[in-house]
């Protein structure tokens, strides 16, 4: 039984010292069980040496990759929490996140040290940077930290203006992954191709429940290089591959993903948004011999919370399926009751995945989790064999490619700009991303400015997948009863 | 042939470097380990090059042998307007 989540990797040393953990497929590096056991001891002592103490936050900057991994179990180990960042994020982004967690210290991969410092220098709390540990050093004792302590501190876009962070415990994320083993029918032989990066739950998720099942997790980052990726899965032999909707229309779209055969491989596996039906269809029929698994989850549940069972993809391609095994799905209405067939309301969920809460966030907590329930904001209705539909979102997010944006913190920055009044951003349907964002702008009586420019001026304060695609000048900006933006009305525009 | 290169260097400080200079980006930054472009953005640069220089780019040409720096991109523009 593994209560702690480094235990993944101890015990996984001792049931299957030899089997390879990780492959890093563009360096050819891989690691087994047992000599990350080490690693993870290794780096743990170095932690614990530079004075970490139990529950303080170990930030982690580094694109997937072995040392990745060490990092983030050897800060479970010295009874930290690890916060994995989105590296890609400019360090003043970053910095605000570290800020609010009031980081200790953090690691940096080879590619970003400058960042790493920049961050330092923006954040006083951080006292010290991890090195890469090469030598086998002598083991400390082991902080002993409760299942339910968090763990690990993932950022997401909150409803409010400041980083929210979602605290999971070594239980959430023990009992979740122990869940995907069961439906995923996970074992030792497994390979799973990760293409997802680890500063995301839905990443995380493939290495923690490929992990607990002794099996193997390929980390290839050049998905910019999607060929690429595919001969991966051959020369590797992997046997899953996840994905956002995006990768899948990535790979049908702009490679020959199609024509390709794939004999190791066993599934494949959709969360993380919404699989438009033309790509599960396009996917079912081009590859009828593998499982095509859609999944549903938040970061919130640590993340998993439904699965389609692959043998009704074809006949229902828009649900998301049933509860996992472990966690206990309601629709809800308005008033909590659970509605009827058919009839709309909340996801709501419960088990030992939810979340402990939100970081430092009495508030928005509290709004998410009652009575030991999490209301996810997707609104959803239930079929006569009680799979689920997805129908919208009850709060605000657009969800585009794999990130999950908060339309408030791109609005609040466009209405910086002297020439505009009003600011909407929606999301607009796009064959790749799943959504893109359009924004709605009202200038300023008698100032001018082009939609070009509004772009340009958003690409300079924004990270670029919060960059709007399209902006639309309005005469007049449509508002419902109680006079605000009605931005149901510039959905269908 | 500089051309090529500063060229292409301005589509992606314009659309991927918000705000950063030019000297931010040197001609053997590998945009895989920068983290410079993802997949879309690999996509919409593939685009701008077809359009701009009128060559078509197979899929199978998309690697980082060809892609991963400003100094492939010029070798492997330059290659495909000689065919």
């Amino acid at each position: 039984m593994i209560f702690f989540l480094d235990e993944l990797v101890s015990e996984g040393a001792a049931g299957w010292p030899d089997n390879i953990a990780v492959i890093e497929a563009e360096t050819g590096n891989s690691i087994t069980y047992k000599e990350l056991a080490k690693s993870v001891e290794a780096l743990s002592a170095q932690i614990l040496r530079k004075g970490l103490k139990k529950g303080q936050r170990v930030g982690i900057l580094s694109p997937n990759s072995i040392l990745f991994i060490c990092v983030y179990f050897a800060i479970s180990r010295a009874g930290g929490i690890a916060v994995p960042f989105n590296h890609t994020l400019d360090s003043l982004d970053i910095a605000r996140e570290a800020k609010d967690c009031g980081l200790s210290a953090i690691y940096a991969g080879k590619p970003l040290k400058e960042k790493a410092e920049a961050i330092r220098e923006e954040v006083r709390s951080i006292r010290f940077i991890i090195e890469d540990e090469k030598k086998a050093l002598q083991t400390e004792r082991r902080v002993r930290p409760k299942g339910t302590d968090p763990v690990s501190i993932i950022y997401t876009s909150g409803t409010t203006r400041r980083p929210l962070g979602v605290m999971l415990s070594h239980r959430n994320l023990i009992s979740n992954n122990t869940s995907i083993v069961k439906y995923l029918s996970l074992t030792a032989d497994d390979k799973i191709l990760s293409v997802l990066p680890f500063y995301y739950i839905y990443g995380l998720s493939l290495l923690f429940s490929h992990f607990l099942a002794g099996g193997t997790v390929i980390i290839d980052n050049r998905f910019m290089y999607p060929s690429v990726v595919l001969d991966t899965i051959n020369k590797y032999r992997a046997t899953g591959f996840a994905g956002v909707s995006s990768h899948y229309a990535i790979l049908l779209y702009k490679t020959d993903f199609n024509k390709r055969k794939f004999p190791t491989l066993r599934y494949l596996m959709q969360a993380g948004d919404r699989m438009p039906s033309h790509l599960t269809k396009k996917l079912t029929e081009t590859f009828s011999d593998k499982k095509l698994y859609i999944a549903y989850g938040q970061t919130e549940a640590s993340p998993r919370m439904t699965y389609l069972n692959p043998d009704l993809v074809k006949v229902k391609p828009n649900s998301i399926g049933r509860a996992i095994p472990d966690v206990k799905i309601k629709v809800v209405n308005i008033d909590g009751k659970e509605c009827n067939v058919g009839r709309k309301g909340e996801i709501i969920a419960r088990g030992e995945n939810v979340m402990l809460g939100y970081w430092n966030n009495k508030k928005e907590t509290s709004k998410t989790i009652k009575k030991g329930w999490l209301y996810t904001g997707d609104m959803a209705y239930r079929d006569r064999d009680g799979d689920l539909f997805i129908v919208g979102r009850r709060k605000n997010f657009i969800k585009t490619g794999a990130h999950r944006v908060n339309p408030l913190e791109i609005e609040d920055v466009v209405i910086e700009n002297n020439n505009i009044m009003e600011a909407a951003v929606v999301g607009a349907g796009d064959d790749i991303l799943g959504k893109r964002l359009k924004l709605f702008v009202l200038l300023v009586p008698g100032k001018k400015i082009s939609p070009n420019e509004i772009i340009k001026f958003c690409k300079n304060r924004l990270p670029p997948y919060k960059v709007p695609s399209e902006v639309v000048i309005l005469q007049s900006m449509p508002k419902n009863s109680f006079g605000k933006i009605d931005k149901k009305e510039l959905r269908i525009r | 042939m500089n051309d090529i290169k500063s060229e292409i260097k301005k589509f992606i400080i314009d659309n991927y470097l918000r705000g950063a200079e030019d000297a931010q980006l040197s001609y053997d930054d590998s945009f895989l380990e920068k983290g410079i472009i993802d997949s879309i953005g690999v996509i919409e640069l593939t685009s701008f090059i077809q359009e701009k220089y009128g060559i078509k780019i197979e899929v199978a040409e998309i690697i980082p042998e060809n892609f991963d720096t400003l100094n492939n991109l010029e070798r492997y523009t330059t290659k495909k307007l000689k065919k």
